[in-house]
């Protein structure tokens, strides 16, 4: 398997407050990661930046062999059609609808497949296929994310980034969406990398990365017969 | 509660400078624009009593020619014409022409008398001596003044009739000076050559122009052959052949030419349908060089002069004398003290001379020509004023000198210009001779090629009674029991007095060009800068006495005082109004007449002052209404962006009234600052546009703008106080109440307008007041040549487009456009997690541009049919109709709006493509 995502030697600051501090990682490709840390780790600026959704001070960002942090403006485009992204709070559009929220990423471009068929497949595949002339506002906090997975997978992005996908949901409800990610990451065969402060969460992924204060202070990579939820306890 | 409004005002510092900035543009566009709204503005006062219309509604005359008399009494005299000759200039001309609303412009230009003889013929053969020879002596009295004035013809006409011929050939004629007697040779039997001039040939007298009646102190004598006529020349043109024995009478009219512009007078009088002869009159095209004048003449000479005619038939042996060769000298006492038999009584009246006269001047035969040497202007008639509408005519004395000839002894002859016998009656204008410059091969000839009959011009009879019409002769009737008797009930008429108390109505017309050429061609080219006299405007539509038909030619009056300085005359309404005049007796027997006249009330008068132009300020409170628009949806953006700020101070207890001084003491701050900055931008902004310097009006700057804020906020600042502290915290953005299924980033935009109805509809009403003040100025600029005068809930109005109006737009325009970037600046800043997500999850940076650019499209589209509509409905209400240029007007305004709407997007749809993604989607 070769390296989907490396990170070099990546900083980011934010005024005084260094969110990553020369981080380096690697990630092949199909792996599911786990990136664990307390808040103000640098999680969620490092899946940006995989993402593309920020600029690194230093470093490079590579992304299945092409440097991300110098792209411009159509490379950038490109980009993240090709990144699933499932944020902490959804980001729904509030005035469309299920089926069009799925819709929304590939709405202002052609694309090679039947959207329409595909959002409903993946409606289906996230269970909410009877649910898909419904508004935001009208779903629980578990289904707006189940939409919000939907809308990540409709492009077929080979690498998904989830921030804290269950960070606003209850227990159960979290655990069915680590469940549904999991299912969706097997039958689409993505790489996936979360950002999470769950240990429910990180236990299902092949390896965990834990940071701290913008640097990556452990890296495990977890065996089908290891006890992750163990390991993880005894790392933290 | 003001540390937070101060705190407010410096930590949203943003928010509070575009708040700012729309109420200064507001309030020094006002301060600066109502300085332009002050405009001059003519009122018709007076009630419109009588529902009169004559062909034209205003009388445009030179600055000064109305009279102190006719200014006292608000009265036109009858005859209007009378003394103008000249005084407007041709481009003054023009410029009326082109003022809005002018229909038809037609001017007159009253270039002066021209006289002009016409002769008949009485047939004299049957009374012819046996024998070869024969003498008349005729003896005439002019009559004019319906009898009442009689001057008789101060020496004898003598007439020399013989059946031998007579030699005269055309040089020898050249040779004697012109002067048919002086060559003449009655051909004896043995061809013995009696030369007629020894008897015949009276001299001349230098002083023959020093008296009246015209004909000199010496009687006029005229021989006639009955073989050979007079020679070798053929006079059947003045209706003479041989074989006959013919006296010739001739009679002189003087005749009142003036200029029209052909086209300008067929649509106002309709006088190209007068024709009853020849051809109309035509603008000849620049190149024409001709020196002939081509004159339209009418067929009645409304003259009154008739001549009483007695023919004395002398011994046969005063006949025998002349070709006896006795000496004029001797001959002369012979012929006084021998007056023959009275054998004929014959009277000649007007119209008869009259149409021989105009035929021989239609066809004037090859080689011969009708000069035009002198004319004459007359200055109008002084009257005393007696009380009441009662005047007293003053008579004047004109100098003999008027008439002499200048050209006597140059090649034209020297007896062209006698005065007609009338001008020795009493005078009542001033004479002033012209003289027209030029030799025969260079100088000006007249033909008349069309005849014109007053009376059929379209509506003649019933407008007779209409004052101030053109071509009718004045009436003068009767003023009392005594006037009546004198003049059997009939009216006075003019004659051949050209200084007489009536001046007839232009009987000669030229066009333009041929009166330019007579003003060039006078000796000091006294009327050849300001040729015209008079200038009729017919204004466009006009129906009646109305409001609106007043309000229509009070506009164009008020225009060309505005462009011209000249003197106008409104005739809407105008009516005969019967004058007093004491005529003072006349020189030969006429006594003292007391006449009516009917001079014209002018019904209405008007005055010029200087008055708010309404439809301007309607404008300019617009621009107000647009910058409250402005900050209102300014002021709700900023109580929206803090709702859960004032919900956590709802909770903690503020009271609703606290909350809504806060929020409107925010606005109301900004407004006192805004209009201080105003009221200090004023000045310059005036001085740097050209407008007039706003003055003490500066300060209005500062309530206006501070009003202008309060009014805007107080919106917001209800709604803000009224919504509980749950409701506060909620998000911004109203979800929606169904689901919305976009085609197409199109689709996502109109979704988004719709999320923010309000606001988008604030956006698109300031657009839509631009563009009604567009649509209308273009309408009222290109569909109604400027202005539009109409009426609104009964009451008339004038809408004019002026460049302030423009600027006024302008100012809406831009703040419109400010205004729908600040809508979709704020839509962007609420929904900017949304955009966020859309760009995170592979949105372009350019779709996201077009989704913005395509709502403030959607705000302009909305605007612009909205502004469109009610500004052709505007027009339509106003004048009853749509002109294409008014839709295109509308049209054009909306595309104005649209792409505004678009290029405002242009900054939001920047800042979209730089949201911060990253700080963005991390938030909450």
């Amino acid at each position: 398997m070769g390296v989907v995502i490396s990170v070099r030697d990546v900083s980011r600051a934010y005024g005084p407050a260094r969110a990553l501090d020369g981080i380096d990682l690697e990630i092949e490709a199909g792996q599911a990661v786990a990136l664990m840390g307390p808040s103000g780790a640098g999680k969620s600026t490092l899946l940006h930046l995989v993402g593309a959704m920020d600029l690194p001070d230093g470093g490079e960002v590579h992304v299945a062999g092409e440097r991300v942090d110098t792209l411009r403006r159509r490379g950038l485009d490109r980009h993240r059609r090709r990144v699933g992204f499932v944020f902490q709070r959804f980001h729904l559009l509030p005035a469309l609808s299920v089926l069009d929220n799925v819709l929304a990423p590939v709405l202002p471009r052609r694309v090679d497949f039947d959207r329409r068929a595909r959002a409903r497949e993946l409606l289906e595949a996230v269970g909410l296929a009877d649910r898909e002339r419904a508004l935001p506002g009208e779903l629980s906090g578990g289904q707006q994310q189940r939409v919000a997975i939907a809308r990540a997978l409709i492009g077929h992005p080979p690498l998904l980034l989830a921030d804290e996908p269950t960070g606003n949901l209850d227990s159960v409800t979290g655990q069915e969406i680590v469940d549904l990610l999991f299912t969706l990451r097997e039958e689409y065969g993505m790489t996936m990398l979360l950002a999470t402060h769950n240990p429910e969460v990180a236990a299902a992924c092949d390896r965990v990365v834990r940071m701290r204060d913008g640097r990556i202070v452990g890296d495990d990579r977890v065996t089908p017969a290891e006890n992750v939820l163990d390991r993880i306890g005894r790392l933290g | 509660m003001t540390r937070l409004v101060r705190a407010q005002l410096r930590h949203r510092i943003g928010r509070a400078l575009v708040l700012l900035l729309g109420v200064v543009v507001a309030a020094t566009a006002f301060t600066v624009l109502t300085g332009t709204a002050e405009t001059q503005r003519l009122e018709i006062v007076g009630a419109v009593g009588k529902n009169f219309r004559s062909q034209y509604d205003i009388l445009v005359r030179p600055k000064g020619s109305a009279t102190a008399l006719e200014r006292s009494q608000g009265l036109v005299r009858a005859n209007y014409l009378s003394g103008i000759f000249g005084g407007i200039g041709m481009e003054q001309y023009e410029k009326v022409r082109r003022i809005d609303g002018v229909e038809v412009a037609a001017p007159i230009a009253m270039i002066g008398y021209v006289t002009q003889g016409g002769t008949e013929a009485i047939d004299v053969t049957d009374l012819l001596h046996e024998g070869d020879r024969t003498m008349f002596r005729v003896e005439r009295t002019r009559v004019t003044d319906r009898g009442l004035t009689r001057i008789p013809f101060r020496q004898p006409q003598y007439e020399y009739m013989t059946r031998r011929p007579v030699a005269l050939g055309f040089d020898e004629l050249k040779r004697k000076n012109a002067t048919l007697v002086m060559g003449a040779q009655e051909v004896l039997p043995g061809d013995r050559r009696a030369p007629l001039k020894t008897s015949l040939g009276w001299p001349e007298n230098s002083a023959r122009a020093s008296s009246y009646p015209s004909e000199g102190r010496l009687p006029v004598a005229h021989y006639w052959s009955l073989k050979t006529g007079w020679g070798e020349f053929d006079p059947s043109n003045i209706g003479l052949r041989t074989g006959r024995a013919t006296v010739v009478i001739s009679q002189s009219f003087p005749f009142v030419l003036a200029a029209v512009d052909p086209d300008a007078e067929a649509r106002l009088t309709g006088l190209d349908r007068a024709m009853v002869g020849g051809r109309y009159l035509k603008d000849d095209t620049p190149a024409e060089t001709s020196g002939e004048i081509k004159l339209l003449a009418s067929s009645v000479p409304y003259a009154d002069q008739q001549d009483e005619i007695v023919i004395r038939r002398l011994p046969r042996e005063a006949a025998e004398r002349v070709v006896q060769g006795v000496p004029a000298g001797k001959f002369l006492p012979y012929l006084d003290t021998h007056r023959g038999e009275v054998i004929r009584r014959v009277t000649i009246g007007a119209e008869q001379v009259y149409e021989r006269m105009l035929t021989q001047w239609s066809d004037i035969p090859a080689g011969h020509y009708l000069p035009l040497k002198r004319y004459w202007t007359s200055g109008p008639t002084s009257y005393r004023e007696r009380g009441g509408r009662r005047l007293a005519a003053l008579p004047v004395r004109n100098e003999t000198e008027v008439w002499k000839n200048p050209h006597a002894g140059d090649e034209w002859g020297s007896d062209l210009s006698i005065a007609p016998v009338g001008a020795a009656d009493t005078q009542f204008r001033q004479l002033t001779p012209r003289t027209v410059e030029g030799t025969v091969a260079d100088g000006l000839t007249s033909r008349v090629v069309g005849r014109f009959d007053p009376a059929k011009l379209p509506g003649f009879s019933e407008l007779t009674r209409l004052p101030m019409e053109t071509y009718n002769p004045p009436v003068a009737a009767p003023g009392d029991g005594r006037t009546a008797g004198l003049l059997g009930n009939r009216s006075l008429l003019p004659n051949d007095n050209v200084a007489g108390y009536l001046q007839s109505p232009p009987l000669l017309l030229a066009n333009l060009q041929d009166m330019r050429k007579i003003a060039e061609k006078t000796e000091g080219r006294p009327a050849a800068k300001a040729p015209l006299s008079v200038i009729r405007v017919r204004v466009s539509g006009v129906v009646g006495t109305d409001p609106v038909s007043r309000e229509r030619i009070s506009q164009v009056a008020r225009d060309i005082v505005a462009a011209t300085g000249l003197e106008v005359d409104i005739t809407l309404g105008s009516s005969p109004s019967p004058v007093t005049v004491e005529l003072p007796a006349g020189s030969y027997g006429r006594p003292a007449l007391t006449l009516e006249e009917d001079w014209v009330d002018k019904g209405v008068a008007y005055r010029i002052l200087n008055a708010a132009d309404r439809k301007s300020l309607v404008l300019f409170v617009l621009v107000l209404a647009v910058c409250a628009l402005f900050v209102l949806n300014g002021a709700a953006a900023a109580v929206r962006a803090r709702r859960a700020e004032l919900g956590v101070l709802a909770c903690l207890g503020w009271s609703r009234p606290k909350l809504f001084g806060t929020v409107l003491s925010e606005v109301g701050v900004i407004g006192l600052l805004a209009g201080t900055a105003s009221a200090g931008l004023a000045g310059p902004v005036a001085a740097w546009s050209g407008v007039a310097p706003p003055g003490q009006r500066i300060w209005l700057a500062v309530p206006a703008a501070v009003l202008l804020a309060l009014l805007a906020g107080l919106v917001p600042a209800w709604r803000a106080s009224r919504v509980p502290p749950a409701e506060a915290v909620r998000p911004a953005v109203r979800l929606p109440r169904r689901a919305r299924s976009p085609r197409g980033v199109a689709g996502l935009a109109l979704a988004g307008l719709s999320r923010v109805p309000g606001r988008t509809l604030l956006g698109a009403a300031t657009l839509a007041v631009a563009v009604f003040g567009l649509t209308v100025l273009l309408g009222v600029t290109h569909g109604f040549r400027g202005r539009v005068v109409g009426s609104l809930l009964g009451d008339a109005i004038v809408v004019q487009a002026r460049p302030a109006d423009y600027a006024a737009v302008a100012v809406m325009f831009a703040l419109a456009a400010l205004a729908v970037a600040d809508v979709l600046y704020l839509g962007m800043r609420e929904r900017d997690t949304e955009l966020a997500a859309l760009r995170g999850s592979g949105w372009p940076g350019g779709a996201l541009a077009r989704l913005i650019v395509l709502e403030g499209t959607g705000i302009g589209l909305l605007g612009a049919l909205a502004g469109a509509a009610g500004g052709a409905a505007a027009a339509f209400a106003l004048t009853g109709g749509l002109p294409v240029a008014v839709i295109t007007g509308a049209l054009a305004a909306a595309g104005v709006a649209v792409a505004l709407a678009a290029l405002a997007s242009a900054a939001p749809a920047l800042l979209v493509q730089r949201l911060p993604l990253a700080r963005i989607l991390a938030q909450e």
